[in-house]
């Protein structure tokens, strides 16, 4: 939990005012351009960083300079970094100097799957080898926290989607809680529970993405009159409407029951849910604090 | 939890992590200490004719002991390599996130390099040490009372290596850049030790009174600078006091245990302020120059005032006497611009930075005028300090040119130890009760007589400043003032006094016959007297011989001669010739042969009223008065030294300019040979040895520099050079 975190670089403030809660065993997704403070409030919540203001607790307990909470957090950063002339087998023996839990068998075992020479130079690793072993190294340390930052980035698609397999099985067989940073929200709807979305330093919001989707519905809709048309709509928690001809568009927060049931108490000519996609719900969301998210999506 | 093991586990993977460091140390330390070793001892093996001691006790006391000094240097090499290889990770942004996210706290991080830098070098250095003890072995230079040296040479270096690897620790704490990191390693490392040479020069420079006591490279150690860095601290442990006993000047220096404390406890607190930089420095600081933005207006204000002083002295150095002060004022500027603009892109890391920060920059500019200030127009009165009576307790005075002292104790080839005449003055001299002593110290810092130099140029004879200025400072003469006050605190002043001042004289006349003045400026009347030396060197105007002492001849001959010499007086000394002079020497080792053990006491004068000394030393077999007659002489060489203008050596003073002709290159001289024994005999009567000239020239106008005589005997090969005695050149050789 990081509740109303500060950090300040110089006289900017890289991370303002934050608070965002982290459920134990869902898949958290922070996502922010680039400059929004996602790493460095990554790099906080692993206890690499001293927050300014606020506090940042794991398990009720703060995480920086406690080398007991951080026996259960990996942290993946953005460009991880690996000892001068290692081998994937060295950097192994590395961490397992610091994670008692490191599985050195599945790790081997994971190289192998994935291909990954365990006594080749990791210095001749492509960017996305080095990504991949990040992963690797992160789940073999067995750690209830894996905080990845930018990790999907650089990762081919195929790739891209065992590490998702290997996230799922290790979310269903374990208590794992991943917190995935990223500036592309398309990379994270499929696998993240939560999203938190960063801009400036602050968070514009954190949803729950099944509880998004269940919230906010688009609904295309005819009335028979003006009048009627005006009463359904100020009965709604209409996020955007669009008219096109006598055709409403409408984006409404609220369950899919009840909205329906207040457009049928109009008797419209015409009335159906629509399904959103997460991009959509993004859109929505954030363009009532006018925020641009197509920045994340495109 | 982090175990125990887990701090063994670190240092393991530290070391691991960065093995070429200790594979370079051990490199490096081979070479320092078995090559050094091998190849030494092979020298002593080889010459050992010229070593003083046996091979055991040149093993134990110079390699394990006075050799410590050399092997510190490459120890400090060793610490800054473990601290700047230990602690890179703190300047990069990629390995600070991933160890600070390690579940290690950073005291154990911090505590775990430490450990693994201090094991990089002791290790090695053990095993060397142990090595170079196994060759000593093997070559029967070792015994058992070696082992303490061995033990004291590792614990030593141990501590000399610990001091430097935190000095270097720290620098990379308070940095977040490698390059800057260097810097600032050899800043802490070296500060006081460059504020002290500073201190000196600018003192040297704008202070006339000022004086280095014992010229002996002391000043980088200035007792009034805080010796902070470990180059003061080295140097401080290193160097040889000065010495000012015979006794101590006879001993082999290794260096200054009781002050190994002093780089324990500076080690300790290096350490300690090392680690807590650690724990306060923020991970963010990686990349950056500095780690703690707080302490960036005060270094740059300690780094660019020194800095700006250095350049206006370098540019005062290499600038003409007639314009060294405007020379010295555009390095200042220069320096001072030149720094600030340096030190704003350092912690900016960017060019643009250079003109940020201008209230500080006024500040430090405010601040080096203000210094500037202080100095150039002694606004302290430090030149014209003279204590009070009241706060005297007694003084030292050491008058140039007249009778120095200059007892080199060679002790053998690897102890060449010097007894410098002023040392000895300064520490052993109480002059006390004599009111002529201060009176002139007083007259000496109102007058604030000082020597003005020229630049040399064809011509400048015709300057009548110059010929006016040389012709005033001719009898010029320097003086060093010792005040011992009663707190027990010494202060040193020099001062120039002219001797065609009637006065100054008289007060000079009453210090030199001071009994106090005279014990406390011969050993040999003082500390010395109970040394057995075992021979004598006499020299006469024409004769030299080594005279083998009883315990007995030595007593008398010092009883006589100390009754005698109290009487001299200065006005003897400046009108008189010496007959000749005796020079104690220590007895030869018998079991070594040439250069081995010997010293001596410095020649002391016989004058004609010496009556009893001359009497005495007859008796024991050499005659002061003894001539030399044409019979014994084949013949006479007469160089006319090539008048090089005085003015040439216009930075000097009369009887140094003198000197300098005298050394002039023989091959300009015209030399003419005279055979002939009435001629022969002419010169024999007028001239007088040139040795006698040094330990009463600037006093005793009675030499005549322009010719140089080498008498060629029949029976051996020759004597040394002499001078005419002033007025006495005979006139075939005037006119020839």
């Amino acid at each position: 939990m990081a509740a109303n975190v500060k950090k300040l670089f110089g006289e900017v403030f890289a991370v303002n005012d934050v608070s965002v809660t982290i459920k134990s065993g869902e898949v958290f997704g922070l996502i922010g351009t680039n400059g929004a403070g996602k790493s460095t409030l990554l790099r906080m919540m692993v206890g690499v960083l001293k927050p300014d203001g606020g506090k940042i607790l794991v398990d009720d307990r703060p995480v920086y300079e406690n080398p007991a909470v951080k026996a259960d957090i990996f942290y993946i950063s953005d460009d991880p970094y690996f000892l001068p002339h290692a081998t994937p087998k060295k950097v192994a023996a590395f961490y397992s100097d610091y994670y008692g839990a490191f599985d050195m068998d599945r790790f081997e075992d994971m190289l192998r799957s994935f291909q990954l020479n365990p006594e080749r130079k990791i210095s001749t690793f492509s960017k996305g080898m080095k990504k991949q072993l990040s992963v690797l190294l992160g789940i073999c340390a067995n750690t209830r926290y894996l905080f990845c930052d930018e990790t999907f980035d650089g990762l081919d698609p195929v790739m891209r989607q065992a590490v998702k397999s290997i996230f799922a099985g290790e979310l269903a067989e374990r208590e794992f809680t991943p917190v995935i940073a990223s500036h592309n929200l398309r990379e994270l709807e499929d696998i993240c529970d939560c999203v938190g979305i960063l801009h400036q330093g602050g968070v514009l919001m954190q949803k729950d993405l099944e509880e998004m989707k269940l919230n906010i519905h688009n609904i295309q809709c005819v009335f028979q009159s003006a009048d009627e048309e005006k009463s359904a709509l100020e009965l709604l928690d209409i996020v955007r409407a669009e008219k096109r001809g006598s055709l409403n568009v409408l984006t409404v927060r609220g369950a899919e029951r009840e909205i329906m049931s207040r457009i049928n108490h109009f008797s419209p000519v015409f009335a159906e849910i629509l399904p959103l996609t997460l991009e959509e719900i993004f859109i929505s969301e954030t363009e009532v604090v006018g925020y641009d998210i197509k920045k994340l999506i495109f | 939890m982090i175990s125990r093991n887990l701090f063994f586990r670190l240092v393991r993977q530290d070391i691991k992590k960065r093995i070429w460091c200790p594979i370079l140390i051990f490199i490096v330390l081979f070479l320092a200490l078995e090559v050094c070793l091998l190849m030494e001892t092979e020298e002593y093996l080889r010459y050992s004719y010229v070593y003083a001691k046996d091979i055991v006790t040149y093993v134990k006391e110079y390699f394990f002991g006075r050799h410590s000094r050399m092997v510190s240097v490459v120890t400090c090499f060793t610490a800054f390599l473990c601290g700047i290889s230990g602690y890179a990770y703190l300047h990069s942004k990629i390995q600070v996130d991933t160890y600070h996210s390690l579940p290690v706290s950073r005291s154990q991080l911090f505590w775990s390099k430490y450990i693994s830098g201090v094991l990089q070098f002791f290790v090695p250095f053990v095993i060397h040490a142990l090595s170079c003890a196994g060759i000593a072995a093997g070559k029967g230079a070792f015994t058992t009372a070696t082992i303490p040296a061995v033990i004291s040479y590792i614990a030593l270096q141990l501590v000399v290596f610990v001091l430097a690897y935190s000095v270097t620790v720290l620098a990379m704490e308070l940095t977040g850049n490698m390059i800057v990191a260097v810097l600032g390693t050899g800043v802490l490392f070296l500060y006081s030790t460059l504020l002290a040479v500073l201190s000196h020069v600018l003192s040297d420079i704008y202070f006339d009174t000022y004086i280095a006591y014992g010229k002996r490279m002391s000043y980088p150690i200035n007792e009034n600078i805080w010796r902070f860095s470990p180059a003061s601290m080295l140097i401080r442990l290193f160097l040889s006091p000065n010495n000012t006993t015979m006794e101590a000047a006879k001993k082999l220096y290794k260096y200054d245990t009781s002050y190994v404390w002093v780089l324990m406890l500076a080690a300790a607190v290096y350490t300690m302020a090392a680690y807590i930089a650690h724990q306060r420095r923020a991970s963010e600081a990686a990349g950056k120059s500095i780690a703690f933005h707080m302490a960036e207006p005060v270094i740059k204000t300690m780094v660019v005032i020194p800095a700006a002083f250095f350049c206006a002295v370098f540019f005062r150095s290499i600038a003409s006497y007639t314009k060294e002060e405007r020379w010295f004022v555009f390095g200042l500027i220069f320096g001072f611009v030149i720094a600030c603009v340096l030190m704003e892109v350092i912690f900016r890391l960017d060019l643009r930075g250079a003109l940020m920060h201008k209230k500080q920059f006024l500040f430090n500019a405010a601040c080096t005028a203000l210094i500037f200030a202080v100095i150039r127009y002694d606004m302290t009165g430090y030149d014209t300090y003279v204590p009070s009576d009241a706060q005297l307790q007694s003084c030292a005075i050491s008058i140039q040119q007249l009778m120095p002292l200059s007892q080199d104790v060679r002790v053998s080839s690897f102890g060449n130890h010097f007894l410098d005449s002023e040392d000895y003055r300064m520490s052993n001299m109480k002059l006390q009760g004599n009111p002529s002593a201060m009176e002139l110290a007083r007259k000496a810092a109102a007058e604030q007589l000082q020597f003005r130099y020229f630049d040399y140029y064809e011509g400048i004879e015709e300057s009548s400043e110059y010929m006016e200025t040389l012709s005033r400072q001719e009898h010029y003469q320097n003086l060093v003032f010792g005040y011992r006050l009663q707190n027990g605190r010494m202060i040193y002043r020099k001062y120039v006094v002219d001797l065609k001042d009637a006065e100054t004289l008289r007060l000079l006349a009453d210090i030199f016959n001071d009994y106090d003045y005279k014990v406390g400026s011969t050993p040999v009347f003082n500390d010395s007297w109970q040394i057995e030396f075992g021979s004598l060197y006499c020299i006469s105007n024409f004769r030299e011989e080594n005279i083998v002492l009883t315990h007995d001849m030595q007593a008398r001959l010092l009883e006589t001669y100390h009754k005698e010499y109290m009487k001299l007086t200065l006005e003897t000394v400046m009108h008189e010739l010496p007959l000749g002079s005796i020079d104690f020497r220590i007895k030869l080792d018998a079991n070594q042969s040439r250069y081995k053990y010997f010293s001596y006491s410095g020649a002391m004068y016989i004058y004609p009223e010496f009556t009893k000394t001359i009497a005495l030393l007859r008796e024991y077999g050499f005659d002061m008065e003894e001539k030399l007659t044409a019979e014994d002489v084949e013949s006479v060489r007469v160089e006319l030294n090539d008048v090089v203008p005085p003015t040439y050596f216009s930075s000097l003073s009369g009887i140094e300019r003198a000197e300098s002709v005298y050394e002039t290159d023989s091959e300009e001289s015209k030399v003419q040979e005279y055979t002939d024994k009435e001629q022969i005999q002419q010169i024999l009567d007028s001239v007088v040895k040139t040795d006698f000239m040094w330990g009463i020239k600037g006093f005793t106008d009675c030499f005549d520099h322009q010719y140089r005589l080498g008498i060629i005997l029949k029976a051996e090969d020759g004597l040394p050079y002499y001078f005419f005695i002033k007025g006495e050149i005979p006139d075939f050789i005037r006119h020839s």
